[in-house]
């Protein structure tokens, strides 16, 4: 009764498996009514870890194995994803030289807005509308700054996409582009809006994430459901609230792998203790034992079970873990696709290709974080078009592999990738050649799992100052996401902690197909 | 209409939203979800669902047609009686909340079809509208629930905001098994359900149990084998009054305390010079919370001195420590979050009504206005934080008294306009108050308080620690000054001799400067020391008892402010002759190397900060001849005199016999965090939004008790009048919980029992629990012969935790500084942790085999156990389930250990083992003790090791 148990704990099959009813299954169906007898118990749960399969437990492609809905009580209409791919580039990412581009600014480049016909967007008071809690020292420049590279129109869609993107441009037919995001505030705390929806002073929320992670469970035991990769948003922005579950609770939060050289997840091994492998496979087979005769004092123990259950997934993930981290199965061809011979690419590819590979294993939510770390390092006060140019060919390269990868092993169909970032950036210069933060508007892109390619929804004024057309706060992205999970973002919630509207967001309809 | 119900409730939330809010949805009509709740909360489960919407009391378009006004739909005959019953009595009277007029009109026919309302609301049918009329069918089915319906309910009106009145013990046919008054409650509600509760716990079971309930940690072997030895009636009740009189006692319940009061370290950065939240220092608090548990402080008395110790004792250091409470909720980003989360968790943790919902709007749910809730935020409006001297320490920054003060007693409080900070109603200041549905008054009277605390200057522990600093720059100087006078002698040797050229003359030259600047130096540390010493005088004299204007005084302070200013002065003139020193030592160098760049920047840099220094000497000293200094200043800050006497009074209010709710919410979290459900399972909210008590009678009783205890302490038995008891005694309600037989129950049940009572809500049998965070890592520690469990002290930091033995409770927890073990098995969320979390998940399984802490720990335990030694592996074996679990190990349990002992022993030794014995870092070289680390390393992963039966 006390102790909540995630879902992975629950009824869902083991990986190769699918429609094999587990023992666990049967003793939690059978109890309630008449219990589980003594020697059930010892039949029921005595897989133990010497009887699990390491090499089912090891084997690749299977995650997508099909499963039926009725496995995941939470799922309420056919999914068109099961997996999620969430890229978020710390700093504020400037819409206007990504994915809405403003030709319009390059016109005015230099006058100032009051000489223009744009005069009246920077009125204070519509500018901070929206805003709560306005940090005085960002606000619109009224200098009006050109666009800072050129941009071309790409695929039969001719999405126009700024040049420092211009390789996940190749992939625009696949690409949903919302132009009409806004936030609720205008300093980094955004970072965790963008993944809570709450305004940063509100604290900790459950994240998109924790929310897929609770609506949907697990479809591999030996991995976390939610994943984070990269080094999350600095302490000033979110910190670990962004990747974390707020009242959902830690079973839900992400889970962050370290894909460089440190442990991947904490305990995750006991080598440096001097703790052989066969030694501790010989804990593990004792401690199994140990449990069942336990059970035999306590045969309707749901947590004793949950327990044994547990240990069997850590077993698991010991080995899952480093094996989905393993980069040296792929391809020389693929290791290449997402730049990994090249130093400025490796670093986000290595990402991006582990975010494959996740989402390969079942993993459901897989976070990436780009430059994060105080306020961001997209954070382009001052020379824009040297931040932005350096960073977007770290990023560019590996974002277009993921997509592409992602495609040809047809995981785009059931996987969503989201691009995403705080805020915008002001059309306005900043000092000479930066631009400021600018949460009036920003754009997004998803792909994949039912998404309709080669669309862009919504649109900024000329100046890309407003969002002007079907402006969209940024839980729409978040529902846009459950819906096609086969969620519903309007009834997903926990007993006894109600939502607000804005919470629940409304899905984006017009961008899925 | 739905859809509004739920846009209502959001606006109840966070302000901000508000605008957003509008944005997305139009102004809709304020539905009130509380009337379709009450219906809710009147037949839970039995209320249809066509039932539980609009339409219930409201007309529908299709019955008013065109001119349907769905802002305000009208009331159907149903409703509109409702409504007049509100307008009768009032609806913020006693007895018109819309919970009391239903009641009252169950019986009524309101449409007049020959069916009661209940007996139509319980057959799904409209009570408002006479073509909506059960068949005969349907009502005998709902006759039927209105009968089992009667037969639930206990009989006890639950009215958490009257006044607490002590009910009836009742009798029952579980008289016998009861020991308590507890178990009286408890019995009567098994004889109304039918119920039969389970056997007594195994003894292993119990005294484990109640061990890690009252101190967090388990027995030891010896404590087990004692007590399982030990027949005497009374040899459980004896261990419970050792464990309430350890300071291990203190320890457990004050991090339960912590986590209800929101305990948290300061966050932010140090190094940076950023405190973000609480603040530093803030540990006194927890450290004076767990000596208040431990000599049983009365809880009244603890929640006076968390609220308002600097008004109630403003003299009293250690009394200070309490108003940490407050000083936890600082937040240097907002002031806003801050006053809010102060009035939210106070009303939260000591009253359990959810104030916060009535910041943007009137309470939807509870009859709590708008205005109260500013007015309940009045009383915490004038308060901030401060960090006084402690001892051994003049720095604040690195050792303090974190507290709370009246800083700003005139500041007012306003209304924000639909909870919008940006849109204070300044029409209407708001006064301080409480809210009137909980009775009573605030009763606000102003504090003078006593100079030594508004003015620290004043205490001898600050002074004299100005007067060792001054003494010690004195002593400095004199020394700086010798040292330069050596300096010189040596250098005029140097000059007389006959080979004396210009370079000597020049060092001579250069040395007589320095000292001439040192002379200037020592000159500043004396006026310094005089002029602090005047300053003291004066101060003597300016607050002295009955102090009143008089010349003595008056030239003291004129004596002070010359001083004071001498000294400023000297200061200055020192500083500019320090920089001719530097000037021309610059220039010595200069002349080494008269074409080397940098020297000749240092020179003219000095040049430069010497015209400075001479100029900012040259203004000081005009200054001060022209308009001499007339008030010296202030040893410290100088504080507001009075307080408002605000925080004092709701305190007053709180803790009087008169409120309804403080006593009730006490002793439910007592009894939370023994069963781990509150007798309220909501135990923050005890409103109707809430969950109703599943045993009303006991815990008012229980309420009652811990006012006005008068229940003997059968435990310290030469007492039998029973008046010894302090009220508001928590050891008294610990100590009739746990020798109480419910508490004593075992956790197994027959299945069909089960059954009966599937969630355990009353308590036919204990629940199994999981140990929280801190006492997983104590009890390793501990099971290991390993746990410092020293008092107080210092927040550790919390990446030490497994370097540093100490209680879990004292390594430092905040926003982004939490034990990453700890938070693994689910420790307090800092922000709010009113109910404990204890989930199942493999990140624990992988903290328990593979962290340093159980590895290193089971090595430890091995190597250095100190018990028999026992060679043989059965009875090792035995040992150590009784040494780690607390229970004698099975015949099936040996045999497995000792067979892994066996094939453990066999196996090939690791490509690594320990150097030495206190080499934990690997296992031992000996292949029998490290089949023994394996052993206890699998016994502390045990499900029961992290389990409480």
């Amino acid at each position: 009764m006390l102790e909540s148990q995630r879902p992975r704990d629950s009824d869902i099959p083991l990986r190769g498996t699918p429609f094999q009813k587990t023992a666990f299954q049967k003793t939690r169906n059978a109890r309630g009514c008449t219990g589980v007898s003594r020697r059930s118990f010892l039949t029921d749960t005595g897989m133990g870890f010497t009887g699990l399969a390491l090499s089912a437990m090891l084997s690749r492609d299977q995650a997508h194995a099909q499963t039926t809905v009725e496995d995941f009580p939470r799922i309420v209409r056919q999914p068109r994803a099961r997996s999620v791919i969430w890229i978020f580039l710390c700093g504020g990412v400037s819409h206007i030289e990504s994915f809405d581009p403003k030709p319009m600014l390059t016109k005015y480049d230099g006058k100032s807005a009051d000489d223009t016909p744009y005069k009246e967007l920077f009125d204070p008071q519509r500018v901070n509308q929206n805003l709560v809690g306005v940090n005085p020292n960002h606000h619109p420049h009224k200098k009006l700054f050109g666009m800072q590279t050129g941009f071309q129109r790409h695929g039969d869609c001719g999405l126009a996409v700024g040049d420092w993107f211009a390789n996940t441009g190749t992939c625009a037919d696949d690409l949903a582009v919302v132009r009409s995001l806004w936030t609720i505030h205008n300093d980094h705390g955004t970072q965790l809006t963008w993944h809570t929806g709450r305004h940063p002073r509100e604290g900790a929320f459950p994240t998109i994430g924790s929310w897929v992670a609770y609506g949907l469970g697990t479809m591999n035991q030996n991995l976390p459901e939610y994943v984070v990769l990269g080094t999350p948003t600095g302490d000033c922005c979110g910190g670990e609230w962004t990747h974390g579950a707020g009242y959902l609770g830690p079973e839900y939060a992400g889970v962050r792998l370290d894909v460089g050289d440190k442990e991947p997840l904490p305990f995750v091994s006991s080598s440096k203790f001097g703790v052989s492998a066969d030694d501790q496979q010989a804990e593990f087979s004792l401690l199994g034992k140990l449990n069942q005769l336990a059970g035999i004092e306590y045969p309707d123990d749901a947590q004793l079970r949950a327990r044994i259950k547990s240990y069997e997934l850590a077993f698991g993930m010991q080995m899952a873990v480093p094996e989905a981290l393993g980069l040296q199965q792929e391809t020389a061809e693929t290791l290449s696709l997402y730049g990994m011979n090249d130093k400025v690419t490796e670093p986000f590819g290595k990402l991006c290709l582990t975010a494959r590979r996740m989402v390969e294993r079942g993993v459901r939510f897989v976070q990436i974080f780009h430059g994060g770390g105080g306020g961001g390092a997209w954070d382009a006060h001052g020379e824009l078009k040297k931040n932005h140019s350096s960073l977007s060919s770290q990023v560019d390269v590996p974002i277009a592999a993921l997509l592409k990868d992602l495609k040809r092993s047809g995981l785009l169909d059931d996987t969503i990738v989201v691009w995403g970032t705080e805020f915008g950036r002001t059309p306005g210069a900043q000092g000479a050649d930066g631009r400021d933060h600018h949460p009036n508007a920003f754009c997004s892109w998803l792909a994949g799992g039912g998404v309709r390619g080669g669309t862009t929804y919504g649109a900024t004024d000329e100046l890309g100052f407003y969002a002007a057309e079907n402006p969209r706060y940024v839980t729409d992205i978040h529902a846009t996401v459950l819906h096609q999970l086969g969620l519903d973002p309007q009834t997903l919630d926990l007993p006894d902690r109600r939502r607000l509207d804005i919470d629940h967001g409304r899905p984006i309809t017009e961008i899925l197909s | 209409m739905e859809m509004i119900g739920q846009f209502c409730f959001s606006r109840c939330r966070k302000l901000w939203v508000a605008c957003i809010l509008l944005l997305l949805i139009s102004e809709a009509a304020s539905a009130r979800p509380p009337y379709k709740h009450s219906l809710k909360k009147l037949y839970g489960a039995r209320l249809n669902a066509n039932l539980h919407q609009c339409a219930t009391c409201h007309l529908t378009k299709d019955e008013v047609g065109q001119e349907f006004d769905e802002e305000n739909p009208p009331h159907n005959v149903f409703g509109e009686r409702l409504r007049e019953l509100g307008d009768a009595i009032g609806e913020d009277e006693p007895g018109g909340d819309i919970l009391s007029r239903l009641r009252r009109i169950v019986d009524e026919d309101a449409d007049g079809d020959g069916v009661a309302n209940e007996l139509e609301i319980l057959a799904g049918k409209y009570p408002g509208r006479a073509q909506s009329r059960p068949d005969e069918q349907e009502l005998i089915a709902a006759r039927a629930a209105l009968a089992a319906r009667e037969r639930e309910s206990t009989g006890f009106a639950w009215e958490p905001f009257q006044r607490v009145r002590r009910p009836g013990v009742p009798e029952s046919q579980f008289s016998g098994w009861g020991r308590t008054p507890i178990d009286a409650f408890v019995a009567a509600e098994y004889d109304r359900l039918g119920l039969i509760p389970t056997a007594e716990a195994a003894k292993h079971n119990l005294l484990r149990r109640v061990y890690l309930d009252l101190v967090g940690i388990p027995p030891t072997r010896e404590q087990l084998l004692e007590f399982l030895a030990d027949d005497s009636p009374m040899a459980y009740e004896g261990i419970i009054e050792r464990l309430l009189a350890s300071p291990e006692y203190g320890q457990r319940w004050g991090r339960h305390w912590m986590d209800i009061w929101r305990y948290s370290d300061w966050a932010g950065w140090t190094g940076g010079g950023q405190i973000r939240d609480s603040q530093p220092h803030v540990w006194r608090w927890r450290d004076w919370i767990i000596e208040s548990l431990n000599v049983d402080r009365p809880y009244d008395a603890m929640v006076r001195a968390m609220l308002a110790a600097d008004e109630t004792t403003p003299d009293e250091a250690d009394d200070l420590r309490a108003t940490g409470y407050l000083v936890r909720n600082y937040k240097m980003l907002s002031r806003e979050t801050w006053m809010q989360d102060t009035v939210e968790h106070t009303c939260k943790a000591f009253l359990a009504i959810t104030m916060n919902c009535a910041r943007c709007h009137d309470h939807m749910y509870d009859p709590i206005s708008q205005a109260e809730y500013y007015q309940f935020r009045a009383i915490f409006e004038p308060h901030n934080v401060r960090a006084d001297r402690v001892a051994n320490q003049a720095d604040v920054k690195l050792d303090g008294l974190a507290r709370a003060y009246d800083a700003d007693p005139s500041v007012a409080t306003y209304l924000f306009v639909k909870g919008d900070d940006r849109n204070p109603d300044k029409d209407r200041p708001i006064n301080a108050g409480v809210p009137a549905l909980l009775g009573e008054k605030l009763l606000v009277a102003s504090i003078n308080l006593p100079v030594s605390a508004y003015y620290p200057g004043i205490q001898p522990l600050v002074r004299q620690q100005l007067v060792e600093a001054a003494q010690q720059s004195l002593e400095k100087a004199r020394q700086d000054f010798a040292k330069a006078e050596s300096v010189a002698t040596d250098a005029s040797k140097l000059v007389a001799s006959e080979n004396a050229g210009d370079g000597q003359r020049g060092i001579y030259e250069l040395a007589k400067q320095g000292l001439a600047a040192m002379q200037f130096a020592l000159n500043v540390a004396e006026v310094q020391v005089k002029s602090l010493q005047a300053r003291m005088a004066a101060d003597d004299l300016k607050y002295a008892a009955k102090a009143v204007p008089s010349a003595e005084y008056e030239a003291a302070a004129k004596n002070a402010a010359i001083l004071e200013q001498d000294a400023a002065l000297a200061g200055l003139e020192s500083a500019s002759r320090q920089t001719e020193f530097a000037v021309a030592e610059a220039e010595a160098k200069l002349r080494t190397n008269p074409e080397d760049a940098g020297l000749k920047k240092n020179a003219a840099d000095a040049k430069q900060k010497q015209e400075q220094a001479a100029k900012a000497f040259e203004e000081a000293k005009k200054k001060s001849v022209d308009a001499p200094s007339a008030i010296y200043s202030p040893l410290t800050p100088v504080y507001p005199q009075q307080s408002t006497g605000r925080r004092s009074a709701l305190a007053e209010w709180m803790t009087s016999r008169d409120n309804p709710l403080v006593a009730r919410v006490a002793v439910n979290h007592i009894w939370n965090r023994h069963f781990g459900r509150g007798l309220v399972p909501s135990v923050f909210d005890f409103g109707q939004n809430g969950k109703p008590p599943t045993h009303p009678a006991l815990l008012d009783w229980l309420a009652a008790e811990l006012m006005e205890p008068t229940q003997p302490n059968q435990l310290s038995g030469n007492d039998t009048t029973g008046h010894s008891i302090e009220p508001w005694s928590m050891k008294h309600i610990h100590r009739l919980i746990v020798t109480s037989s419910v508490y004593r129950l075992s956790t197994q049940m027959d299945a069909e029992q089960i059954a009966k009572d599937p969630d355990n809500e009353y308590l036919t049998r204990a629940p199994t629990k999981r140990m929280e965070a801190e006492i997983v890592r104590d009890s390793v520690l501990y099971v290991a012969g390993n746990l410092d469990l020293g008092m107080g002290g210092p927040d550790i930091d919390f990446d030490l935790g497994f370097q540093i033995p100490r209680r879990s409770l004292y390594f430092r927890h905040a926003a982004e500084k939490e034990m990453t073990f700890l938070k693994i098995f689910d420790a307090a969320a800092v922000t709010e942790c009113y109910q404990r979390k204890s989930s199942v998940m493999p990140q624990q399984a992988l903290a328990m085999i593979n962290s340093e802490l159980t590895i290193t720990q089971a090595r430890r335990l091995v190597r250095y156990w100190k018990g028999e030694p026992f060679e043989d592996a059965a009875l090792y074996s035995k040992a150590m389930f009784e040494h780690i679990l607390s229970r004698a190990a099975t015949n099936d349990e040996v045999i497995t250990c000792v067979r892994f002992l066996s094939d453990c022993a066999s196996r090939p030794a690791p490509a690594e083992v320990a150097a030495s014995q206190d080499d934990l870092s690997k296992p031992s070289a000996d292949p029998a003790i490290r089949a023994r680390e394996q052993l206890v390393h699998v016994l502390m992963n045990h499900h029961e090791f992290v389990s409480i039966y």
